[in-house]
């Protein structure tokens, strides 16, 4: 079954790449979306599946990471309908293919129970996903994929010299080593402590690069800017989630080597720098994709931070990995059809959504709820769940303190830019404007599911978290 | 003998990386990268006669190697300074001479560096990893003092060769499935930039990618 997982989508991408209309590449990629949900969710209680020596198992963590992945690119698979018949007419060739490939690269990389091999498959990811930025063909759209590539290239360079290290510290007195996680975290090797230490900083730096922390979230703001919003939020929900995994297990390996001190002071830090970076640049944003990209900047920051707070902080992080993924679903999505509708993505440029086009207004003001932490919604939980922990296992109040004032000052610049775009008044004729029921439905289902996770965490969801988290805990 | 042989592979490795710090030519710069790639491919096989008997392992390391950065990754970088007409590098945001000193200073610096993180087993040679640092960091300075894509992306190659060489501590005991998929992610890598590159140059007539600069806040 998990074999299947994995190469279900590079089979398909095969077949996209072949001579079939481009009609039958989007009903493939639908086909192929949905029978992955099929399978992961197939998967969920039998996780015990092992592949290739062992090198490829499901465990708690990548499940949680791999659940999300999955239903965001379903979703995704829908909404394409109704965006690329509007969008301009160009072969789906190589997107769809370069989607397939990119659904396979992240499966790979949650399945992975082998540093080195998710080095490749998150590698991997990058490189495919460069064809999907530049869909639209524009001048600026080039000039976001080179730094995505550039930047991305060089910041996963250094998780691969992080990867090396850690094996380099694995080493016995025998010259034996191993990069296996249940090797590295079972506290049968002992791991040489100054190499550990450059290991985790590398592999922090490296996968925060691909997840878009600052300092090194540079590529961010153009990527999600130029992309097209689909494929923004499909990177933004997974490609990120799937780089934290790598974050997730350099932490796990370091709390089992008793370096958990070391390894949160950096998390924490880093987390409070994306954060004030990300209230920054949100506060009197101009363009409201980039407003998103930079919301991406504040939820990287928020996973970090919560790792840094022991086995709860941990628990509200996994459970942020989900809901993060819900919430670029409904966003972007929005800022996808708000970007065809008025076609600009200047945040002045568009007003009174909910009278012209009330169903994506509705989704906007929703996924604007979701976004900045408002109850009912899931993302207030974990966010909350973070916050007690940074007041439980914090040694001084101050982190706590600051994550409180920078998502409040967050929360004030996201409703200030977003708000007026969904009410005010438009300028032009009030004429409502065509909303296809793809483009609509996906993001009110990641709508729901956010709503619903607010309300309550199902048991089997919750039992895998608590699991997950233990797992990473080091106890 | 092989201990010789070792050493000499390693300081050319050395000498092409910070010589392409001081090149103006973009041709040139590819030219030191391959040849320095050939270097490196070397030292696998060296490492292995100095203990002995050569694997299956180090062969299929040094052919790969072979294979992917001496003639695959040059043939598309030549491919895209063709295809774009470019031929020197010029107005670097530092100039080749500060490069060339900054670049032996970072030499420096490695060998110190190298000092400081005892390894748990004596490497085969005690100049693998400071050279392996220094590649790091020359790379690195490739990449945020050149304006031209291509020697951007050569930056990333010497800044991969670095990486190479302290995956070689390890050479018995990595699966070599993952260092295949190393090489070909490397390889892939270059080829996507080399179509970005190339569509560069057609939508800018240029690859300055310093002007590549729409975008901010």
């Amino acid at each position: 079954m998990l074999a299947t997982l994995l190469l279900l989508p590079v089979f398909a991408a095969a077949i996209a790449l072949a001579r079939v209309p481009d009609r039958a590449r989007l009903q493939l990629f639908r086909a192929v979306a949905f029978a992955h949900l099929a399978l992961a969710i197939g998967l969920w209680n039998r996780p015990a599946e092992h592949l290739f020596g062992g090198y490829i198992a499901l465990d708690a963590v990548g499940l949680l990471v791999l659940m999300p992945m999955s239903a965001l690119f379903a979703g995704i698979a829908i909404y394409l309908g109704g965006y690329l018949r509007r969008a301009e007419r160009r072969s789906h060739r190589i997107f769809i293919a370069a989607l397939l490939l990119l659904q396979a690269s992240l499966t790979l990389a949650a399945a992975s129970q082998h540093m080195g091999l998710f080095w490749v498959a998150l590698e991997t990811s990058t490189l495919v996903s460069a064809p999907l930025l530049y869909f639209h063909h524009t001048g600026r759209a080039l000039e976001a994929t080179w730094k995505y590539l550039i930047v991305g290239s060089v910041g996963i360079a250094l998780a691969l010299l992080g990867t090396v290290f850690l094996a380099i510290a694995a080493t016995d007195a025998s010259g034996d080593t191993t990069l296996f996680i249940r090797d590295l975290t079972a506290g049968t090797v002992h791991l040489a402590k100054p190499w550990l230490h450059a290991a985790f900083v590398l592999l922090l730096m490296g996968y925060g690069t691909k997840m878009g922390l600052a300092p090194m979230h540079a590529w961010k703001p153009d990527a999600y800017g130029e992309a097209p919003p689909p494929v923004a939020g499909l990177l933004a929900g997974t490609a990120t989630n799937c780089a934290f995994l790598g974050v997730l297990r350099a932490t796990q390996i370091c709390a089992h080597a008793g370096e958990v001190k070391f390894a949160s002071s950096l998390l924490v830090l880093l987390g409070l720098v994306s954060l004030a970076v990300a209230a920054i640049f949100i506060v009197g944003q101009a363009d409201y994709r980039r407003l998103l990209a930079y919301a991406s900047v504040e939820q990287m920051g928020v996973l970090v931070f919560g790792l840094g707070f022991g086995v709860m902080g941990a628990q509200g992080s996994l459970l942020h990995v989900i809901n993060n993924a819900l919430n670029k679903g409904i966003l972007f999505l929005a800022a996808g059809n708000l970007l065809q509708l008025y076609g600009t993505s200047a945040i002045a440029g568009v007003a009174g959504a909910l009278r012209r086009a009330p169903a994506t207004g509705a989704i906007l003001i929703a996924g604007l709820f979701a976004a900045v932490g408002l109850p009912p919604f899931g993302l207030f939980v974990s966010e909350f769940v973070i916050l007690r922990a940074a007041i439980a296992g914090g040694a001084s109040a101050w982190p706590a303190a600051l994550y409180l004032g920078f998502l409040a000052v967050i929360f004030l610049g996201m409703c200030v830019a977003i708000l007026p775009m969904a009410q005010g008044e438009s300028s032009r004729d009030e004429a409502p404007l065509h909303e296809p029921a793809s483009t609509i439905l996906p993001p009110m289902a990641f709508a729901s599911a956010a709503l619903v996770l607010g309300i309550y965490v199902p048991r089997p969801l919750a039992a895998m978290i608590e699991s997950a988290a233990r797992q990473l805990g080091g106890g | 003998m092989t201990n010789v042989a070792l050493d000499i592979a390693l300081i050319l490795a050395l000498l092409l990386g910070v010589t392409s710090l001081g090149t103006s030519r973009i041709g040139a710069a590819i030219r030191y990268f391959w040849m320095q790639a050939a270097a490196v491919a070397m030292v696998p096989l060296l490492i292995e006669t100095r203990s002995g008997g050569l694997s299956v392992h180090a062969w299929v390391l040094f052919a790969a190697t072979m294979v992917l950065k001496v003639w695959g990754v040059p043939y598309f970088l030549n491919r895209s300074v063709r295809e774009a007409s470019v031929r020197t590098e010029v107005e670097p945001l530092i100039g080749f001479g500060v490069s060339l000193m900054l670049g032996a200073g970072l030499v420096g610096l490695s060998f110190a560096l190298a000092r400081q993180l005892p390894l748990p087993q004596r490497p085969a040679s005690d100049l693998l990893i400071p050279v392996a640092f220094s590649l790091l960091m020359i790379g690195l300075l490739l990449i945020v003092s050149r304006s031209k894509a291509v020697t951007q992306v050569v930056g990333y190659l010497v800044m991969e060769n670095g990486i190479f060489l302290f995956g070689l501590l390890l050479i018995d005991v990595f699966p070599y499935l993952i260092e295949l998929g190393v090489l070909l992610d490397l390889f892939v890598a270059v080829f996507v930039m080399g179509i970005v590159i190339f569509h560069i140059n057609r939508a800018f007539d240029h690859i300055d990618s310093h002007q590549l600069d729409t975008l901010k806040d």
